[in-house]
């Protein structure tokens, strides 16, 4: 069940694409599988509002991270445009994960000092 | 580029659509009415309106659409300041209408309207170090090997100034600024004369200083009554004073009216001995400034 209003957490601006190109990352997916899984992986923690995904992947598409086609779903009968991620979107998220990991390591470095030492 | 557009936007609609059937069939499964699970559908995507307008500022170029937002900006603060606007565009238009008059005048008087055969072949030779300004002089040696060399040009001519004379004919006598110039000057320009002859290459061999009286057009108006009588009289040649009142400068020697008549003057006439005068000498640097004719076509 989704979980109440204060307990969801804003998404960073910037992480949405790292986790679109993340969750690209098995397989294809179109928008309501991506919106879904992010959903589902994180107890419905991060609240991805739906509508904002799309002007996310079309970005992404344009960078050329990621390419969509038309097809049948597999488990609808229903057409859904795919998301697939393109060798150029796997070096993109290679270059953002390094970043974020960084960036927590360094958030963690000052929040968490006596775990570091 | 707006059916590229639509394209996209069709896409969008698709989609869009897509998402929230599937996500009410979701809504459903867990439970609920179908209009509920498609309420619940658009609560979860959020505003579709917005939604579109973020991708087209995506799919748009964002600079382009900038610069419209700041073109309309600018035409509304010009609006709410009416005087400021009005003197802007005045001043604007007064100084970029000056500037395009000076221009035509300078064109047409300067470039295309010359008394010349065909002027606007007419160039300037000039040359330059890097990093240098234009010298429009050269010395004579050097416009000497590029007039034997030639072969890009229809001719070429070397021209210096001469300093003010006065020119007596009859009970007539008038100043006019003097001008040096090389025998190929007429042929280049392309001037014949009315009465006489003009300056020939031939003239450069012999080293003998030849004048040729000239007028301007607009002294043509002035002194066509006299003409006659100053072509066939002596020549004098004197310096003049700087404070001189008669001094004419529409005689400069490149307003080279139709009437152009050659006199081949006593070279003591002038004041000047053998050519010692010349201010070129195969052997002497003298400056020269080279006004080349492109060859028809270029």
């Amino acid at each position: 069940m989704p979980k109440r209003a204060s307990d969801r957490v804003e998404l960073l601006q910037g992480t949405l694409d790292m986790l679109v190109l993340r969750t690209l990352l098995p397989g294809p997916a179109h928008g309501h599988e991506i919106a879904k899984h992010i959903q589902r992986s994180t107890d419905d923690v991060l609240q991805v509002e739906h509508g904002s995904l799309y002007p996310a992947l079309h970005r992404l598409e344009r960078k050329g991270w990621i390419a969509g086609r038309w097809s049948l779903a597999r488990d609808r009968n229903r057409e859904f445009k795919y998301y697939r991620l393109t060798p150029a979107g796997k070096r993109q998220l290679a270059r953002e994960e390094s970043r974020w990991k960084q960036l927590a390591t360094a958030i963690g470095r000052i929040m968490w000092p006596a775990q570091e030492a | 580029m707006t059916r590229w557009f639509r394209r996209q936007d069709d896409d969008l609609d698709r989609e869009i659509e897509a998402h929230l059937a599937a996500e009410a069939e979701d809504q459903l499964e867990a439970g609920g009415d179908p209009a509920a699970a498609r309420r619940a559908a658009r609560r979860a995507f959020g505003n579709p309106a917005l939604v579109k307008e973020d991708l087209r500022s995506v799919w748009r170029s964002r600079p382009v659409e900038a610069f419209w937002q700041d073109a309309r900006f600018g035409l509304r603060m010009l609006r709410r300041a009416p005087l400021f606007t009005l003197f802007a565009i005045t001043s604007l238009t007064l100084g970029l209408g000056a500037a395009g008059a000076v221009f035509a005048l300078f064109d047409k008087i300067v470039w295309r309207d010359l008394p010349v055969r065909d002027p606007g072949r007419l160039v300037v030779g000039s040359h330059a170090r890097p990093g240098g300004g234009f010298n429009y002089s050269m010395p004579y040696p050097q416009y000497a090997a590029m007039r034997e060399r030639n072969t890009t040009l229809e001719g070429l001519f070397a021209v210096t100034p001469f300093g003010r004379i006065s020119v007596t004919a009859g009970a007539d006598s008038d100043v006019v600024e003097g001008l040096y110039a090389g025998g190929d000057y007429y042929a280049t320009l392309g001037l014949g004369p009315s009465i006489g002859r003009l300056l020939t290459a031939e003239d450069d061999r012999t080293a003998n200083l030849v004048a040729v009286i000239s007028r301007s057009r607009r002294a043509d108006q002035r002194h066509t009554v006299h003409d006659r009588r100053r072509r066939s009289g002596r020549l004098r040649r004197r310096r003049s004073r700087a404070t001189d009142g008669h001094h004419d400068p529409d005689a400069h020697a490149r307003s080279l009216g139709r009437g152009s008549a050659a006199l081949e003057s006593g070279v003591r006439d002038l004041g000047v001995r053998d050519g010692a005068a010349s201010p070129w000498r195969d052997d002497r640097a003298g400056p020269a400034g080279v006004p080349p004719r492109l060859p028809a076509g270029r």
